[in-house]
């Protein structure tokens, strides 16, 4: 080595330690799966144990695989890969420690809490506010150290994998800050900022999102990085990777509505969901062909190199369910296919075949060099390759043809409108084989996963741990970076917010303005040709300098991913909800059956039931009138839901006696036979707690719902009058019940949903 | 429905601004260029045991 050039070691410890979680986390949020998924066949695997009920599981299966499973892999992955694609050691060891175990707290803070019923009420967004801040936090910890190893890299230029990286950890941070803005009204309980409405469109927009800028974005990045060291290729077009990269960002945040169509959100915003999502089809489809085409020339190794073989499986997996993801959001493939397992297939295309094979491939790739060791077994891995692939064909499959069927047999009806089904049962009990074969799919990926684990295992106990390194000359001369004022300032930029500006001033205002800004248009255009031509500047120029300031970069993505969402959740969640509402408005809860509600939501009910009825003939006759806007405007959360495993429950109230929920609640396939709900007898033993009922109602009423002013005895006495009154019926029906027990106020509630007022009628009328 | 217009109609600028600038790109000189930085990935690196373990 010669005097001026010193060795600097790459932080890889930190990267086994994040691959090693990862690696668990994925067992049991996968074990877990495998759980819920035997739990809808046979009931019994519910144990009549509370926290082991699967409206409990569910959201720890999500939370689980999503998080935990892939969230390591992504930051063992993004760690890995930054340190060398900018060559630089991780910013801070520190902070590179502090976001590992920070992060293993999170999780067992949510495996913890979410079997115990704390809960949210919001897919993928169920942890508890004290663990929301955490991840927030943590999230800020990721992004200084990530941010500040770019800021001392010794590589100019950033590889499209980083700029992947950047659009993870800014839209992640806009998404996951946003949807979960809450007002507590204890340190296990809070409710969301939005109701109804609002708090659906925020949700799709954060949960959509979730899987696109925390499943596949940084995925794509990893993608980028590990499929040409795999493959040694060169990605196969850079360019192409510009574009790809640059309207995946811009288009894929407006997509959110496509999760609520046909239901009572504002059509602009449900056609706004439908178009973006088509239009996604094309980047997705550019990242996909530009990873498998990496190949080129390789593809002989396919047959001996497991790594390979899971990257171009999981890429073809991305490319699948890219193209099956604009299909379903169309509307009227949206009518068939929502609410049923379809969507469960297309999800699980997504995450077992691109984030599932994806972290396999990276793992295989990663513990021998981590370890410096050969892999343990290839054959183990093909293995593990086999059945994981006949595992996800075998889900998939089964569940798009469940849902099919269960969409065919639930929207069956003549022309007069009567249903061919008209038992909710019936359509249960015709997919139970398929969900039988769902689990059989689940368990071989979860035993090729098993695998997997133990190859790495015994990967690990042959080498030992090494870190990467990398030579710096002590002489090389920093590059200047392109700083704001040069991003922001430069001619390209500003051509570009010039024409914008100037088109949509011909078009959109009138007479002399409108002539301004034709003319403008076309002088910026001759303008900048004439300068670009002249002074030899160009938009490639430009860019290559961006590329090498990573703060302006940075602000560029913020932009493109903040315009979809300012657009479609600024004007909805800025509206006085109360004066776009016309027919319907919601009947404010009382402080019981705000109780009982907090308690279908603590239960996770809405992994089961929808609360929103859709304006098609069949759904009207099954379940009653479609559901209007303003019918749940004061739901905080909204409970609109996105699966029916079992019926929808938007007109339930009033629909069966007390004693009819009673029993139910207690053993509901007595009431229903074959019916696959749990029974809830710990609601029959449990007290409801009464006293945080004030603490709740001053929160919902600073959050705008209109309950009456009410002393703190006031609050509790009117509920436990209500619970008297209920428990009364039920002893005439021959049901002795405490009447201070969580079933009473869990009826109260059931008995209240679809409740509203007529907004014409000035006498204020229940219908 | 001007929303859906007007989004369609700002998309379809900056696709049209993605191709003029895209076709200037194609004809400029580069600092880097994407068949370099297209090979970040292939770098060779060497290895050292972990401080822990040695």
């Amino acid at each position: 080595m010669s005097a001026n050039k010193r060795t600097i070691e790459y932080n890889d410890q930190i990267v086994r330690q994040f691959m090693l979680a990862s690696i668990v986390w994925g067992v049991v949020g996968m074990l877990v799966g495998v759980l819920i998924a035997a739990q809808l066949n046979y009931k019994f695997l519910n144990f009549n144990t509370e926290w082991l009920t699967f409206g409990r599981l569910r959201p720890l299966h999500t939370n689980a695989v999503i998080f935990a499973f892939v969230g390591n892999m992504v930051f063992a992955g993004v760690y890995h890969s930054t340190q060398r694609l900018v060559r630089a050691r991780l910013a801070s060891d520190f902070l590179s420690k502090l976001h590992f175990w920070a992060w293993q707290l999170i999780i067992v803070s949510a495996a913890i809490t979410l079997p115990l019923g704390y809960t949210r009420g919001k897919e993928y967004a169920e942890l508890i506010w004290p663990i929301n801040i955490a991840v927030a936090l943590i999230w800020v910890v990721f992004a200084i150290n990530f941010f500040w190893t770019l800021g001392i890299r010794r590589e100019k230029s950033l590889y499209v994998a980083v700029w992947f990286y950047i659009a993870t950890i800014i839209t992640v941070a806009m998404l996951y800050i946003v949807n979960h803005l809450s007002i507590p009204t204890s340190l296990v309980h809070s409710y969301p900022i939005f109701g109804g409405v609002q708090d659906a469109l925020v949700q799709w927009w954060y949960g959509h999102n979730a899987v696109a800028f925390f499943l596949t974005t940084p995925i794509l990045g990893i993608m980028y990085y590990y499929m040409p060291k795999a493959a040694d290729r060169p990605v196969y077009s850079y360019k192409l990777s510009v574009v790809h990269f640059w309207s995946l960002v811009f288009i894929y945040i407006w997509a959110g509505p496509h999760h609520l169509l046909n239901t009572a959100l504002p059509e602009w915003l449900q056609s706004l969901g439908m178009i973006f999502s088509l239009m996604l089809w094309a980047p997705s489809w550019g990242g996909m062909l530009n990873g498998l085409l990496t190949l080129r020339g390789a593809w002989d190794k396919l047959r001996t190199d497991p790594v390979l073989k899971f990257f171009a499986a999981g890429i073809t997996f991305y490319g699948m369910a890219t193209l099956e993801g604009p299909l379903l959001s169309i509307k009227s493939v949206s009518a068939l296919a929502h609410y049923t397992d379809w969507i469960i297939g297309h999800v699980h295309a997504g995450t077992l075949g691109w984030n599932g094979f994806m972290a396999a491939g990276m793992f295989y790739f990663l513990a021998p060099r981590l370890w410096n060791t050969k892999l343990y077994s290839k054959s183990l891995a093909n293995l593990h390759f086999w059945l994981g692939l006949v595992g996800i064909l075998l889900y998939v499959a089964s569940m798009w043809i469940s849902g099919i069927t269960q969409g065919l047999m639930l929207n069956g009806a003549d022309a007069k409108g009567i249903l061919n089904y008209p038992n909710f049962l019936e359509t249960l009990q015709s997919i139970r084989p398929l969900m039988g074969l769902r689990i059989i799919g689940g368990g071989f990926y979860l035993i090729g996963f098993l695998l997997m684990a133990y190859n790495i295992g015994k990967t690990i106990s042959s080498g030992s741990p090494v870190n990467g390194t990398f030579e710096v000359d002590e002489d090389e001369v920093e590059s200047k970076p392109m700083g704001l004022i040069g991003a922001f300032c430069g001619p390209s930029f500003l051509y570009a917010v010039a024409l914008v500006v100037f088109t949509c001033l011909w078009l959109f205002s009138g007479g002399v303005l409108g002539v301004i800004g034709m003319v403008f248009l076309f002088a910026t255009v001759l303008v900048a040709v004439v300068h670009f031509k002249a002074s030899g500047v160009t938009f490639g120029n430009w860019y290559d300098r961006l590329l090498q300031s990573s703060l302006p970069f940075s602000i560029f993505v913020l932009l493109a991913a903040l315009v979809g969402g300012v657009v479609q959740i600024v004007p909805l969640v800025t509206l006085d909800r109360e004066s776009v509402i016309t027919d319907k408005i919601q009947k404010v809860y009382t402080p019981l059956e705000l109780e009982g509600r907090d308690l279908y939501v603590s239960e996770g009910c809405y992994n089961c039931h929808s609360q929103m009825i859709r304006p098609f003939v069949a759904e009207v006759k099954r379940y009653g009138d479609y559901s209007l806007l303003g019918e749940s405007i004061y739901d905080h959360p909204y409970q609109w839901g996105s699966r029916r495993i079992g019926p929808d429950l938007a007109r339930v109230g009033g629909k069966y006696s007390n004693a009819w929920h009673y029993d139910h609640m207690l053993e509901p396939h007595r009431i229903s036979p074959h019916s696959n709900m749990p029974n809830y007898p710990w609601l029959f033993k449990k007290s409801t707690n009464y006293a945080s009922l004030p603490s709740k109602i001053s929160v919902q009423q600073t959050l705008g719902v209109p309950f009456a002013p009410m002393s703190d005895e006031e609050i509790i006495a009117g509920a436990k009058a209500q619970a008297e009154a209920i428990a009364a019926d039920l002893k005439k029906e021959g049901k002795e019940v405490d009447p201070d027990t969580q079933i009473v106020a869990m009826i109260a509630y059931l008995q209240q949903i679809g409740k509203s007022l007529d907004v014409s009628d000035t006498s204020g009328a229940v219908e | 429905m001007n929303v859906i217009l007007l989004t369609v109609f700002v998309g379809l600028i900056l696709v049209g601004f993605a191709i003029v600038l895209y076709f200037y790109c194609r004809a400029s000189s580069y600092e880097s260029s994407p068949e370099r930085d297209s090979l970040m990935p292939l770098h060779e690196e060497t290895v050292v045991a972990h401080r822990g373990s040695r």
